[in-house]
């Protein structure tokens, strides 16, 4: 994609958005629930996205990840108007969403969810089997590389593994198949303090990769500690954009204070 | 490594009893164990004649017809969905073949092309009414397996069509014999369409994906970016596609086109599917599992004759065997490996 981009002479550099949504409006019937969003999300950047119930978050998740498509407004990818259509259409723009339940699939074992959807194969046209083999020493390897050392075997079914361990299989999938955005729904929500610290780091590992990261999250303190820019929405629209170091932690309690105040009325 | 708490939460692990390897072999071999029991029980009691070729030939017909079925339906529940309908895709294209080729002088290569097709058919509709009116698959397959009998009995009429004097080749392929041994055609077909299955099942993507669309609605599956709507409508005219192969070659082999062969198969299919170890949540099976599943309502069908019980008792003996594999799929869930 990239190389596609030199060609058409749009500069090749890190501040070029990976995913843009421009003007987006959602209505569910009458219902509207985003209110002329824009977004922007850059290489090796996280992106804290956090609201209460209701805000718009999850519709913001849906558009980008492909479930819902927008009433009226833009996405783009890299720079190119895209519809994303399905999850699937999503994923293969490199841009991959990780549930807090729907990551991993319970039933199947830890290689095939690694490789679930992007499976390597061999054969002609047609009729292709799995390369087993090479897909679980790669899914081995990367989990090692992260520390994944209590798992007896890549074979066992994923619902062996804790929440943390399943957050941090996603987290890993995403940056080996080099994808351009990965969008973290409330990743730390029900984790333990030690596995949560290391989702954070698995976070800002794939922000050193180069991968734009969207975290969604209802508290800002789950998001702040790894964020560079924090967006806050309320009501289908971004209340309030707070860069890191920008504000101080009493500032930016006092900005959620009066968010809160304001929800009240 | 993470505490007991946080692992609960994860699954339903009951407290375990023995090794995991032990129930993992369970799992795997478990219904072959009681296949060999059973054979041995019915062998001692009849005094050796159960396992005479005369009686074998008799079970393998039987097995061979609800084997190939019951991959089918294993196929179909992995992905998460169930087929009532089999019964009837088992028996309404071989009877369409039937009548083609006995009323309208259709060539016997066309008449099975237009049966696979109604076969398949069947499977599409079911499958198209499940994923996009979202009616539950239990009651789509139902309301066709209502209408199929009627259109089975209107078609077979009160004069069965009768192919016994039809000579093809096809027709010696789909039910005669393995070349010139005493092995029915049937029987290679099932090990053949078995073979094949195990492979789709546990080395294509295609595989991976039926498993993965099976759990939890296939929620995962879709936001992995599996297409998991084209997923289960392919299962679904498996499924009936393999049903309905299976009564064509059943047809093949006794010439006759009755209206209630088949008859049981929708809900011994799926027995033999949970015999052989597959989830009724989805997710998880195995072919040879159901293979082995129908060989156990086989021999139990022919043993049970054999030692001279009443034949009455068949399906009541069945749905206890049922009752027994569901439990001891349940005790042993999630103590398998996921491959």
């Amino acid at each position: 994609m990239s190389s596609e981009m030199g060609t058409t002479g749009v500069p090749e550099n890190a501040t070029e958005p990976v995913v843009q949504l421009i003007g987006i409006q959602k209505s569910f019937g009458s219902v509207s629930v985003l209110e002329d969003f824009n977004l922007s999300l850059h290489p090796g950047e996280v992106v804290g996205l956090i609201g209460d119930n209701g805000a718009g978050k999850s519709t913001v998740v849906k558009i980008i990840s492909g479930y819902e498509q927008p009433s009226r407004g833009q996405i783009q990818v890299q720079g190119r108007q895209v519809t994303l259509r399905s999850p699937r259409k999503a994923r293969e723009l490199g841009i991959e969403t990780v549930y807090q339940d729907l990551a991993i699939v319970d039933d199947l074992s830890i290689w095939r969810n690694f490789f679930l959807g992007r499976e390597l194969r061999w054969g002609i046209s047609r009729l292709k089997l799995l390369r087993r083999k090479e897909m679980r020493r790669i899914c081995r390897e990367k989990l090692s590389e992260i520390g994944l050392v209590s798992l007896s075997s890549i074979d066992d079914v994923a619902k062996t593994l804790s929440g943390g361990e399943r957050q941090s299989l996603a987290i890993t999938r995403a940056t080996y198949f080099e994808l351009k955005l990965l969008i973290l729904d409330e990743p730390v929500a029900a984790l333990s303090v030690r596995e949560t610290r290391r989702v954070l780091e698995m976070i800002e590992s794939a922000r050193e990769k180069g991968l734009a990261v969207l975290y969604i999250d209802h508290n800002m303190s789950h998001v702040q500690p790894v964020a560079d820019r924090v967006i806050l929405m309320e009501h289908g629209r971004v209340a309030q954009t707070i860069t890191r170091g920008q504000v101080t932690v009493s500032e930016l309690s006092d900005i959620l204070a009066d968010s809160g105040t304001r929800r009240m009325k | 490594m993470m505490g007991i708490q946080e692992r609960a939460t994860f699954g339903a692990i009951s407290p375990s009893k023995g090794s995991d390897t032990a129930r993992r072999f369970l799992r795997g071999s478990g219904p072959l164990l009681g296949l060999v029991i059973l054979l041995g029980l019915f062998q001692t009691a009849s005094g050796g004649v159960f396992l005479s070729p005369a009686m074998m030939g008799a079970t393998t017909a039987f097995i061979s017809g609800l084997g190939v079925v019951a991959i089918g339906v294993t196929m179909l529940m992995i992905c998460g969905e169930f087929d009532l309908s089999v019964s009837q895709s088992f028996v309404f294209p071989a009877i369409t073949m039937g009548a083609l080729i006995t009323r309208t002088d259709t060539p016997v290569y066309l008449a099975f092309m237009i049966a696979m097709g109604v076969a398949i058919l069947i499977g599409l509709i079911n499958g198209l009414v499940t994923v996009y009116f979202k009616v539950d698959s239990f009651i789509v397959t139902l309301a066709m397996l209502l209408i199929l009998t009627s259109l089975t009995l209107t078609v077979a009429t009160t004069n069965p069509p009768n192919i016994l004097d039809v000579s093809s080749p096809l027709l010696d392929a789909l039910g005669g014999t393995f070349l010139g041994t005493s092995i029915k055609a049937p029987f290679i077909w099932l090990l053949l369409i078995g073979a094949i299955m195990t492979l789709i099942l546990t080395g294509s993507r295609f595989g991976s994906w039926t498993r993965a669309s099976g759990v939890r609605g296939g929620q995962s599956a879709l936001a992995m970016g599996v297409p998991v709507k084209s997923v289960k409508i392919v299962n679904f005219c498996l499924c009936s596609g393999l049903s309905g192969f299976s009564g064509i070659a059943l047809v093949a082999d006794i010439g006759l086109a009755r209206p209630d062969f088949g008859q049981n198969f929708n809900l011994l299919a799926i027995v033999a599917a949970v015999i052989g170890g597959v989830s009724l949540f989805g997710g998880r099976g195995s072919v040879p599992g159901a293979v082995v599943g129908a060989c156990v309502l086989g021999v139990l069908s022919t043993g049970l004759i054999v030692t001279g019980v009443d034949q009455q008792f068949y399906i009541g003996i069945v749905g206890l065997v049922l009752l027994i594999a569901a439990y001891i799929n349940i005790r042993l869930e999630g103590r398998e490996t996921g491959e």
